[in-house]
Parts: structure tokens; C-alpha cells; sequence
């Protein structure tokens, strides 16, 4: 072959190559379309699946899992009959200390889960592998200002972004995929105590939470913000100002240091498209005397327009409350009996049945032994045994039960609409409490309470039908009950102790018929998810927390260890 | 070699052997019988102090600027003769002091707790959990601080039907609130500290290492503290130093080493360093 040919030959090759390579368009571009784009996003969670979450089983989306906070799983490939073949089938360690309260939320097969410190990890649903972490420098000098521990309570899930709610008053998005941080503002001031330990809530393009730290005197509040962008939708004050209707229900000018934390997240009801938001206690948390009046809104629930942020109606649990019967627990919204109700366990040692239209009450009854009521009055209204149970400051007033923790603590309740049953984490102890004038905190005097002592008691998880108020079963423990339930239409109630037993009871019976140690104090939410066709069931362990409990680590210290870690459970093979 | 074989004859071993069980019995339980606190600090060559590290102007870990509790105790350390180290426990958490001291001293975690008052109730907290205390090293209390130039006549009983600032949740909001005057409610003292500088409120009653503290932070502030007032005797107390219920040399050497520090003035110019009033310590009621 000639050179001459051999270049022609190599010249063509070199063309042919060159048109092949070119790319050519897979559609022509319709007529009149400017701009052709798509982008792929996986794990995209939308306001319908929110909307829908009740209906959905294999994943669990929202804190309660639905947005009227059942904590009830339709799964029920684990139920009465093989639960004994739940097995542990992989663990997270957090690598942190200190009160673990979160939960694992899941979609698509990716399980997303907070530890203390701020924390976030997500992970292969199936295999445990941690897919991305998320560590949040916290700065140095925000420890003084917390009251409670260093704990969160999970992530939120919307678009393509997850949503944490910081210690320092952030809140943070990452992107779902990566834990790229896609936008991250401060909501508040860390170094006025303004603190965030919430599951935020996703609502309709808005992402909603609520303050932490009553303890220092903040004002609390509920705050909506844009989720792409983070940019303020409303905020709404739980201490009326003045001029505000409710506000003439503090003596002075005690509204200014009123409280009412907001930091347990609310539930929602489309139909009457109505917000419901806890609040906690008045401050300073045991003389009441100095902010006379019913102290609206601190332990209450806020029956709010998401859309605006507006007070529709609201029920106060504990009027004038000397005892730091935070009224900050979670409302399940359930239609039962007839009625559209909210059902709601109180610290004060009560659980309550309250119309979810009008903020009228069905029935309280209690939780275990209460004496600090008399009886109640005009719309569940306590009548308070005083002086008999009052806080004061010349003596200590004995046994006055339930303690501060309730009753019933933060811990959420499950309600199963097949069992049409609240199950709920209850703590049996009485206090010895007297008012100080003079409560020496960090160099400083303040108001505050001696409690004197915790006297023994235990807990127990209590089974109340939903309709009536009527205990069905209880299960009694010789420690207090510190996680949140699960119920599953396999017919289970699950949850967790502070000695480390993750529990499996009949939902009908309360007969224990599984459990598992997880190694360390249990103060998470149990939740249940699929992936790969399996159902799984997850708890967060590690000990630690505010409230009375934790003073009798000191004996449990002896022998056991704080430490965080997740574990997800599923059937043995 | 008579005299050698006469030394250890039976008896003299059966006697040998008794003095040596005698003197390893004796020594033995020297031993057991635990060193006085004093005698472990100079044997350590340190004396371990228990501080909270977020705690200014008492104490914070910042070795550039520790406190004044912190600097108080180096001097303490200097006239025993030996190291000053530190056991740094959170007070502010959920639990606060109580916890705090069942964490640190009562664990043996230091020899002594800085900072803590003296009075009635404390010293019954005190006895409760095994502790004592030394005899105070200086006064405090809940103070006057204004804006105004003329501060001659200005005492509590001259400023009824005045708005005065106040901490929120403090005993001094207390007794205002029970003794019938006009409060205005703050969180935090800068709070009140922006406030006067912005006139919203003319007077307030602070407390002094907060307030002097915070005045130091920010000399452009017209506010200052009323010169020569005394806390009202309800709202004034002493500090001193817990130590363990069993160290009661430790007790003694400590009071008397403050005294001294006291006297000769040092305690005042610590204070002053960080711009806290100094009283010294107010006669027990």
C-alpha cells in the first residue's frame, strides 16, 4: 500500500470515528420548547406521601409516623406468632455519650437517625452501612446554656432534604443523598438559652418546630420556616404579649419570663387543616405566687392555622402549675368513640381524651396515684389540693404524686386503630418538694425547689381504651418506662426500659413475648420500616436525660455504662 | 564473741520477734489509719480545687482569664507551699450544685469546692451531704447600680414607686415583688445593662459579681454601681469553701490562710481585677 493511500485510509477511519462520536440527540426537541431538562432526585418525599403517610407501610416518614402521631404500623410480617424469631441484625454506635432520644426514620431503604451532640447518620436500611455523617461543630461556650442534656430527637424528612433542628438554635438542611449541608441558619440565640431539640415537622413546603429551655426564663415559641429556603413563614409566641388575648393571665409583668417551651413536635389534621402544638411549663418553674393568674398558654395544647400560625382554640392541663407538670407531651389525634379527639398522657398524671374541633374535654382519667387534685371542674379544670399538696417554701410538703416526670414523661404514646387502645409509658414515683427562695446556680441565686426526695416507686406500660378512659392492661416494670411505643397490626406493642430490655407485648393482652438487652438504657422511640421486602424494627439506645429518673443512674452506674447505638431487628432467617 | 553468742540467746529472740511484730503491728496501723487531708496535699505536693468551668466571673477554664475564685486559689495553693490543680464540674446542668458536689468532692475528686455560700440553708445542704465550711473570704449580694450622677441618698427604701430592673427569677425579684415595688423584668443582667445605656430604665438591683463583671466588659457604659451601698441584709451573703466533714485540719488551715488573704488585702484586688465590689465578710444573722 502506497503511503498516499494509507493516509487516505487513516484519514477516512479517523472521519467515520469522528461522526460516530458525535453525539446526536436521543428525542428531537418538541416544537416550541425552549428548555429540556430533568433531574433526577431519589428519595424525593412529597407533601402527598406526608399527607398519605398513614397509608403507607414501608416507610416511616414523620416523628408519630403519621401526622396524627399514632406511632401504628400497618406491617405486620413480624406479629404474635414469630416475633420470638426477632433477632438483632445490625447496629450503629454513635461514638457519643450522654441521653440518646431519637428515633430512625426510613425511606426507600435508607434509615436517617440522630445521636446526642448533633449527630446525623444515614444508612443502608438492610446492611446497616453508613451511607454519609453529618458532625456539627457545636461552639464552646453554649454547654452553660443548656438546662437538659445535649440530646435531639431526629431528623425531618422532605424533598430532597433532611432537616435537624440544633442545639445552638440552627436548623440545618442536607441534602437526603449526600449530608451536603445545602443551607444552615440560626433561628434563635443560643447564648439566651434558645436551644432546639425537636423533630422538626414538614408541612405543606414549610418546615415547623419549637423552642427548648423554659428553665431560664425564655419565652417560647413556634416558628415555620420556607424549606427551601429557610427564610421565616410565621412565628407565634406561646406566652400572650400584651394586648394579647390571654396575657391578662399574668400577674405584673410575669408574662416577660413565662416559659412554655414548645420543643415535642405537633400533630396535624387535614381535614380541619388544624395544627396542634404542645407547650410546656411556666417559669420559674415552683413559685407560682410571683406570677399570679392560669398562665396561658404554658401546659397547653395550641390548636394553630399552619398556614399562619394563629391561635383557633386551645385546652390548658394545669393552670397556675407549681409542680413542673410540663404540659409539653404529644398529642395523638384519633377518631374513637364517635368523636374526633386528641389523646394525651400528661406529666400532671393524667390522660386525657380532648375534642379536636373545639378544645373541649371527654374524659380524664388517671395515670397511676395523683393527689394534687381534688377533682376536676368545668371542662377537666383541676380543682388543686392545697394546702394540703402545695409548693411552699416554709416546710417541705410530703409525697405529693405524681413527681415532675409525671405520670407520663416525654416519652410518646402508640394508639392502635385496630386495638382502638393508648398505650402508655407511665412512671409511678411522689416527691418531696419545698419552694427556695434561694437556689445557689452556677454563682448566682435563684428561685427554685428542693426536691428532697424521690420516694421508690416503678412504672409501668398501661393500656387505656381509647373511647372511655378504661385501663385494659398494664405491665408492670420495677423502673419507670423510658421510651416512646410502637404498635404494629402484627399485633405488637413495642418498647424500652431504662435496664436495657427492648420489649415485644401482645397489643391485646400486655403478655411480654419477646425482648432483647440492648446493653444500655433505652430513651428513644422504637420504629418500624421495610427494605428489600423485610420488615424491620429499630431502637436507639443510650442512657442519659433531664428529668428526676436519672439521679438513680448513680446506682446503675455502678455496674452499667452510658453509650449511643441503633439497632435494627427483623426476622431470623 | 562471749557477749556476741549472750545477745541472742532464746529469750532475747523471743523478745526480738515480739518488738518486731510490735513495731510491724504499730507501723502497720499508722498505715491504715488514713493521712489527714494536709498531710496527702504536701505529701502530693498539690492541692486539687473543684471549680465550675463555666462559671465567670467565679471561675471558667481560660487560663487567660480564669477567675476571680481561680486566682484566689493559686494565692491559697502559694501560701501552703505546694501546686494549685483544678477538677472542673459543670454546676448548671440539670441537677445543679447538688449533683455537682455529689460528682466531684464526695467522690474524692478534689480536696476542696470554690465558691459556695454560707448561711442557714446552705450550711444545712452542707451538713447533709458531709461537708463543711471554711469562714468566708469576702461578702456579696444583690446591688444598686444606676445611671443617674447623684447616687448620695440612694438606697432601696428611696426608690419605692420606681421602676427598678431586675433579674427575673432572682431572689431580689422576689423581694421586690413581696415588698410592694415597681419591677421591670429581665432575663439576663447585660440585658438590663443595654437597657439602662439605652434609657429604658434609670435603676436596677443586680448582683454584684454579674453586674461588676459585666460593667468591666464594657467601661463605655454610663451605668455604674452605687459606691458604699449595702445590701439589704436579706439579700447579701458570704462565700467560703466546702471541704469534706473528715478534713477538719483542712478546714482550718484554709480559713485561716483566707483570713489572711483577706486582711492583707489580696482578695479586694482580685476582685477588683474583675471589677466585682469587695465587702468583707457580713456578720452571720
Amino acid at each position: 500500500m502506497s503511503r498516499f493511500t494509507f493516509s487516505v485510509i487513516m484519514l477516512g477511519a479517523l472521519l467515520v470515528s469522528f461522526a460516530l462520536s458525535t453525539p446526536t440527540p436521543v428525542l428531537a426537541q418538541p416544537p416550541g420548547v425552549e428548555e429540556l431538562e430533568a433531574i433526577q432526585r431519589p428519595n424525593y418525599v412529597t407533601d402527598d406521601m406526608l399527607l398519605n403517610a398513614d397509608k403507607d407501610p414501608n416507610n416511616w416518614l414523620l416523628y408519630g409516623r403519621d401526622y396524627a402521631n399514632t406511632r401504628y404500623s400497618p406491617l405486620n410480617q413480624v406479629n404474635k406468632d414469630n416475633v420470638k424469631k426477632l433477632v438483632p441484625k445490625w447496629s450503629l454506635s454513635f461514638g457519643a455519650l450522654e441521653g440518646q432520644d431519637s428515633q430512625a426514620v426510613a425511606y426507600n431503604g435508607v434509615v436517617y437517625v440522630t445521636s446526642s451532640f448533633n449527630k446525623v447518620f444515614a444508612a443502608d436500611a438492610q446492611t446497616g452501612k453508613v451511607l454519609w455523617k453529618y458532625e456539627r461543630e457545636l461552639p464552646a461556650d453554649l454547654y452553660p446554656h443548656l438546662c437538659c442534656d445535649v440530646v435531639n430527637r431526629g431528623v425531618a424528612l422532605y424533598r430532597d432534604k433532611v432537616y435537624l433542628a440544633t442545639l445552638d438554635a440552627h436548623i440545618v438542611a442536607l441534602d437526603n443523598m449526600t449530608g451536603k449541608v445545602i443551607w444552615d441558619k440560626p433561628m434563635g440565640d443560643y447564648k439566651y438559652s434558645e436551644s432546639f431539640t425537636i423533630m422538626p415537622l414538614a408541612l405543606r413546603g414549610k418546615i415547623i418546630f419549637g423552642t427548648s429551655g423554659a428553665e431560664y426564663g425564655v419565652r417560647g415559641w413556634i416558628a415555620a420556616v420556607d424549606a427551601e429556603t429557610g427564610e421565616q413563614v410565621w412565628k407565634t409566641y406561646t406566652i400572650p404579649g400584651p394586648g394579647e388575648p390571654g396575657n391578662d393571665t399574668w400577674g405584673g409583668e410575669s408574662w416577660k419570663y413565662g416559659g412554655g417551651s414548645a420543643w415535642i413536635t405537633g400533630s396535624y389534621d387535614p381535614e380541619l387543616n388544624t395544627l396542634y402544638w404542645p407547650v410546656g411549663n411556666p417559669g420559674p418553674d415552683f413559685d407560682r405566687h410571683v406570677r399570679p393568674g392560669d398562665n396561658l398558654y404554658t401546659n397547653t395544647t395550641l390548636a394553630l392555622d399552619p398556614d399562619t400560625g394563629k391561635i383557633k382554640f386551645y385546652f390548658q392541663y394545669t393552670p397556675n402549675d407549681p409542680y413542673d407538670y410540663d404540659g409539653v407531651n404529644e398529642v395523638v389525634l384519633a377518631d374513637v368513640g364517635g368523636k374526633k379527639v386528641w389523646l394525651h398522657g400528661d406529666r400532671n398524671g393524667h390522660f386525657y381524651s380532648i375534642d379536636r374541633t373545639n378544645g373541649k374535654c371527654n374524659y380524664v382519667v388517671p395515670l397511676g396515684r395523683v393527689n394534687w387534685v381534688k377533682k376536676f371542674g368545668e371542662n377537666c379544670r383541676p380543682e388543686m389540693n392545697w394546702p394540703e399538696k402545695d409548693v411552699v417554701y416554709d416546710k417541705v410538703t410530703r409525697d405529693i404524686a405524681p413527681t415532675l416526670d409525671g405520670g407520663k414523661e416525654w416519652h410518646p404514646i402508640a394508639y392502635s386503630p385496630k386495638t382502638q387502645m393508648a398505650y402508655v409509658p407511665t412512671y409511678n414515683f411522689s416527691m418531696d418538694l419545698q419552694a427556695l427562695k434561694m437556689d445557689w446556680k452556677r454563682g448566682e441565686w435563684y428561685l427554685g425547689a428542693k426536691v428532697i426526695r424521690l420516694n421508690p416507686g416503678n412504672g409501668a406500660l398501661k393500656a387505656f381504651d381509647a373511647a372511655t378512659g378504661q385501663l385494659k392492661w398494664m405491665r408492670a416494670d420495677s423502673t419507670p418506662s423510658t421510651s416512646g411505643v410502637l404498635a404494629t397490626a402484627g399485633g405488637l406493642v413495642f418498647y424500652g426500659n431504662p435496664q436495657g430490655e427492648f420489649m415485644a407485648l401482645d397489643d391485646t393482652t400486655g403478655e411480654m413475648l419477646w425482648s432483647f438487652n440492648v446493653g444500655t438504657g433505652i430513651h428513644g422511640n422504637p420504629t418500624t420500616f421495610t427494605a428489600g421486602g423485610r420488615q424491620y424494627v429499630a431502637i436507639v439506645a443510650g442512657a442519659g436525660g433531664g428529668g428526676l429518673w436519672p439521679l438513680h443512674y448513680k446506682e446503675w452506674m455502678k455496674t452499667q455504662s452510658k453509650g449511643g447505638a441503633l439497632f435494627v431487628f427483623g426476622l431470623s432467617d | 564473741m562471749k557477749s556476741h553468742q549472750k545477745y541472742f540467746t532464746p529469750s532475747c529472740s523471743i523478745a526480738f520477734l515480739v518488738f518486731l511484730s510490735v513495731l510491724v503491728t504499730f507501723s502497720t496501723s499508722k498505715g491504715a489509719e488514713e493521712k489527714s487531708a494536709l498531710e496527702r496535699i504536701k505529701a502530693r505536693g498539690a492541692i486539687v480545687f473543684c471549680a465550675d468551668p463555666y462559671n465567670f466571673p467565679f471561675s471558667v477554664d481560660n487560663p487567660g482569664s480564669p477567675g476571680f475564685d481561680i486566682e484566689i486559689a493559686n494565692l491559697v495553693a502559694q501560701k501552703l507551699g505546694v501546686r494549685a490543680q483544678f477538677f472542673w464540674i459543670d454546676t448548671g446542668t440539670r441537677g445543679g450544685l447538688g449533683r455537682a458536689l455529689r460528682n466531684s468532692i464526695l467522690e474524692k475528686k478534689c480536696d476542696t469546692f470554690l465558691g459556695l455560700p454560707t448561711g442557714k440553708e446552705a450550711e444545712e445542704e452542707m451538713e447533709e451531704k458531709g461537708l463543711v465550711l471554711t469562714k468566708p473570704y469576702f461578702g456579696t449580694g444583690f446591688v444598686l447600680m444606676t445611671r443617674e450622677t447623684n447616687t448620695a441618698a440612694m438606697d432601696l427604701n428611696s426608690l419605692k414607686g420606681k421602676k427598678i430592673a431586675v433579674e427575673m427569677s432572682t431572689p431580689a425579684d422576689w423581694y421586690l415583688f413581696k415588698n410592694g415595688y415597681e419591677r421591670s423584668l429581665y432575663r439576663f443582667v447585660p440585658e438590663i445593662l443595654e437597657a439602662m445605656d439605652k434609657g429604658e430604665v434609670d435603676v436596677a438591683l443586680v448582683w454584684a459579681p454579674m453586674a461588676g463583671s459585666s460593667l468591666k466588659e464594657h467601661p463605655e457604659s454610663k451605668a455604674k454601681l452605687v459606691e458604699n451601698y449595702v445590701p439589704e441584709p436579706t439579700l447579701r451573703w458570704n462565700l467560703a469553701m466546702a471541704v469534706r466533714k473528715e478534713d477538719q485540719d483542712l478546714k482550718e488551715t484554709l480559713s485561716q490562710v483566707l483570713e489572711e488573704l483577706s486582711k492583707g488585702g489580696q482578695i479586694k484586688d482580685v476582685l477588683s481585677k474583675y471589677g466585682v465590689p469587695f465587702y468583707p465578710p457580713f456578720p452571720e444573722e
